[in-house]
């Protein structure tokens, strides 16, 4: 191609000037040849013509003086003399100008001429013999120069027609190759301009995803940085403030989980046509990236002004979204900052951002559609939440936590008869963790349900391990209220074990009192329903919560697990010890078995036995184990039995 | 020694018919008779020679190029305007010339309005003979080479004229 590029120029310049001089050649050049040739047969067919009056204008001579003979008339004997002059005349007319023709015709009228004028009406017959001769001679000699005359005008005709044809031929063949070399050249041209043309377009499609959003068309991450940038050192200059405002939206995961990537992609765009409709054409939009989108209001935007914005992108929000005949209803969190107020540091923009990022995160955990503003001293907070946040994220990434296992002991036989799964950690530098460290920001953040699967993965695996060695051990697993009320939890609680193929009579699912009340919304439904499927439920942490026993008689639940700060004081307070034992009395009336946490004493485990409690929790028989210590622990308290 | 005697007897008949036939030409030439008719004013000749032509009118004089002799000569004449005005009748359109060969050829009205039209009596001062297409003939003094106009009316050049009819 680049040959034929670099071939074009040249071949357009020599196809113009092949062109031209082959017309020049053809039409211009020739054109004095055709001329003259056209001219020449004229003259060819005037000499002809003369030639024959020489003849003609000769025999009427004769003729007009053999009647001026017999009329004896002097004027047809002037007639006869001007015919034979007349002949002379058309002798010498240049086109008739052939010297030989001349030299033997011209003395012969000549002759004629003198004879009548020397015998005028008298002349004798040898004399007008003679005069006949004459006249006959002109006529032979004129018929000759005629017939050559026409062969000389005969060939140069064939000889110029031959060359013009020769010549047309091959102008022809000149013009053919020249035009299509033309047309080569106009194609390669038109190639050339089409290519360029998909360049331009390639270039300008580049640049577009360079710095614009391909699906929504807004500008993108670092489009939107850069608009910042400029916005903040407008502000600099002006010794002005601008607010930014960074938008989630809420769930979003769950519509592409739902309904598919497609119809997420269709909601992102449906939202930011609102978006842009809603702000002010001063304003500018970016997409950061999945489902977060970053506002840079205007640098003279008042806190009224910014309200009023606020309530309008409230509005677009509360307008439900049709996605495949189906309506949704989708929520935002919007964390929104001030420059130069909440940025610090050297770098204002990722601080701006970070600010704004940290108000969102505070507007989520406030509910649906909210919107908050950056507060510092809230901010220190938050950060170490959202920071936590991430970090808990990585850590089921990286595989960072781990089960500890504490043993439950039957009440009667001492035996050990299940274990709560209690997790641990290990984390890269801060090493073990302690869950009171970090389950609240579990709790708090997005990895709820994520980190839920987790343990329940992980405790079942293991559940499966012991039972696969013949260890008749029922596993204990914790699970968040928070968990529970997330959507679709039965659905993907039953759809996990099943996967896992678990056993479910050996796994029991605790959930904390406290939790239980504090969560208004817990799905109590559900609980039944997986009850009823064969799931079973105990509620730890029991007497912290302060649940009616209306509402105990609710729960599907097969056993209660008294809090530890009541059997810490069986020995010391006679109250609790009444408390601990009245709860055992409610259990037992509601066919609820008794485990107790916390068990610690010899006492403890001696006034529990005689309590009819159920099972045994507590550092006096073991501490969480990880699986290897907690194996130990089994075989050592089998050597102990033998022995 | 006949046909010596012959010979020069020849040279001697020619040469002196030739010297006869040079001398009586240039006053013959002036001679020859050109014979009017058609419209005809009452006064005005039916036949008439060059020298009564030359006498009845004041002699133009023009030197111009004869694209059929391809030279350029001196010609002396009377233009046909002039012609018209002294022989014929003024509702003349057109003027039919004769020539010794027969030849013919109409001039219209609008010729001679429209151009200088010459009868030529004599070229480069002489009576013109006709075997030198005399003795009167038709020229265009303004004739421009590659003129449509003048090369469309180059058979309208007339030579060895010697009837003419004014219609």
């Amino acid at each position: 191609m680049n040959v034929l590029k670099k071939l074009q120029l040249p071949l357009i310049i020599v196809t113009v000037l092949a062109t031209a001089i082959a017309y020049y050649y053809y039409s211009i050049r020739g054109l004095p040849e055709k001329i003259a040739q056209s001219t020449g047969t004229v003259m060819n067919v005037d000499s002809i013509r003369f030639t024959f009056k020489v003849s003609l204008m000769a025999e009427k001579g004769y003729s007009s003086y053999l009647e001026a003979l017999r009329l004896q008339s002097e004027d047809e004997l002037d007639n006869a003399i001007n015919y034979f002059e007349a002949s002379i005349g058309f002798l010498k007319t240049r086109y008739t100008i052939d010297q030989k023709f001349v030299d033997d015709v011209q003395p012969e009228l000549e002759k004629a001429i003198s004879l009548i004028q020397t015998y005028r009406l008298n002349m004798p017959h040898s004399q007008i013999i003679e005069l006949n001769e004459l006249v006959t001679d002109i006529y032979l000699d004129s018929e000759n120069r005629e017939r050559e005359a026409w062969h000389k005008t005969r060939e140069n005709y064939i000889e110029f027609r031959t060359q013009e044809y020769k010549s047309f031929r091959l102008y022809q063949v000149i013009a053919i190759v020249f035009l299509l070399l033309l047309s080569l050249s106009f194609w390669l041209y038109w190639r050339q301009r089409k290519l360029l043309k998909l360049n331009k377009l390639h270039e300008a499609e580049l640049l577009s995803l360079a710095f614009y959003d391909p699906l929504t068309g807004i500008p993108n991450r670092k489009n939107i940085e850069s608009l910042l940038e400029k916005q903040l050192v407008r502000a600099q200059r002006h010794h002005s403030s601008f607010f930014i405002a960074l938008i989630d939206l809420d769930d979003f995961k769950n519509v592409n989980d739902l309904l598919g990537h497609e119809a997420g992609d269709q909601l992102l765009i449906e939202y930011t046509k609102r978006l842009t409709g809603v702000i002010r054409e001063e304003d500018i939009m970016g997409r950061l990236g999945g489902d977060e989108f970053l506002l840079v209001f205007d640098e003279f935007t008042q806190h009224e002004e910014l309200n009023r914005i606020l309530e309008r992108i409230t509005r677009a929000f509360s307008l439900p979204i049709q996605i495949n005949y189906t309506e949704f209803y989708v929520t935002f969190s919007m964390g929104i900052a001030q420059y130069p107020k909440d940025a610090q540091g050297k770098s204002a923009i990722q601080s701006l951002v970070k600010s704004a990022d940290i108000a969102m995160y505070h507007a989520k955990q406030q509910g649906k559609n909210q919107f908050s503003f950056y507060d510092e001293q809230l901010g220190e907070m938050i950060q170490l939440e959202h920071e936590m946040d991430i970090e808990i994220k990585r850590a089921l990434e990286n595989d960072e936590f781990e089960l500890y296992y504490q043993p439950q002991i039957d009440a009667n036989t001492l035996e050990v008869i299940g274990a709560e799964a209690l997790v641990r950690w290990n984390h890269p530098t801060r090493n073990l963790i302690m869950p009171n460290e970090f389950i609240d920001y579990i709790e708090k953040g997005y990895h709820t349900t994520a980190f839920g699967e987790w343990v329940i993965n992980q405790a079942v695996q293991q559940q499966k391990t012991w039972q696969q060695q013949g260890l008749n051990i029922k596993v204990a697993i914790n699970l968040s209220v928070k968990h529970i009320a997330s959507p679709d939890f039965r659905e993907n609680l039953t759809r996990l074990i099943r996967q896992l193929d678990a056993d479910l009579s050996h796994l029991v699912f605790e959930i904390t009192e406290y939790e239980l009340i504090a969560y208004q919304s817990t799905p109590i439904e559900d609980l039944k329903k997986l009850a009823d499927a064969g799931f079973v439920f105990h509620l730890d942490d029991f007497g912290t919560g302060y649940s009616s026993i209306s509402y105990l008689s609710q729960l599907p639940i097969q056993s209660i697990k008294i809090d530890k700060s009541f059997i810490d004081y069986i020995q010391a307070d006679n109250q609790q010890k009444r408390m601990v034992e009245a709860i055992i009395h409610i259990a037992e009336a509601l066919n609820i078995k008794i485990i107790a946490e916390g068990v610690e004493t010899e006492y403890q485990v001696n006034y529990l036995q005689q309590q009819h409690c159920h099972a045994f929790q507590g550092y006096f028989f073991s501490r969480p184990l990880t699986v290897e210590a907690f194996n130990d622990y089994l075989n050592a308290r089998k050597q102990n039995r033998i022995a | 020694m006949i046909r010596l005697t012959r010979i020069l007897s020849t040279i001697l008949f020619m040469c002196l018919f030739g010297y006869a036939f040079s001398v009586n030409a240039q006053d013959s030439d002036g001679d020859k008779m050109i014979r009017l008719s058609g419209l005809l004013q009452e006064n005005a000749p039916k036949h008439l020679t060059v020298k009564k032509l030359e006498a009845d009118f004041t002699l133009k004089e023009l030197r111009f190029y004869n694209p059929w002799e391809k030279s350029t000569d001196n010609y002396s004449g009377i233009f046909l305007e002039d012609l018209v005005a002294k022989y014929a009748l003024p509702e003349t359109q057109s003027i039919h010339f004769k020539s010794i060969d027969d030849y013919e050829t109409d001039i219209e009205k609008s010729d001679w309005t429209k151009f200088r039209i010459l009868l030529v009596t004599r070229k480069n001062g002489q009576y013109v003979p006709v075997s030198d297409k005399g003795p009167i003939r038709i020229v265009f003094p303004d004739y421009t080479p590659n003129s449509k106009d003048f090369e469309m009316d180059l058979y309208k050049w007339i030579w060895m004229i010697n009837r003419i009819e004014f219609k």
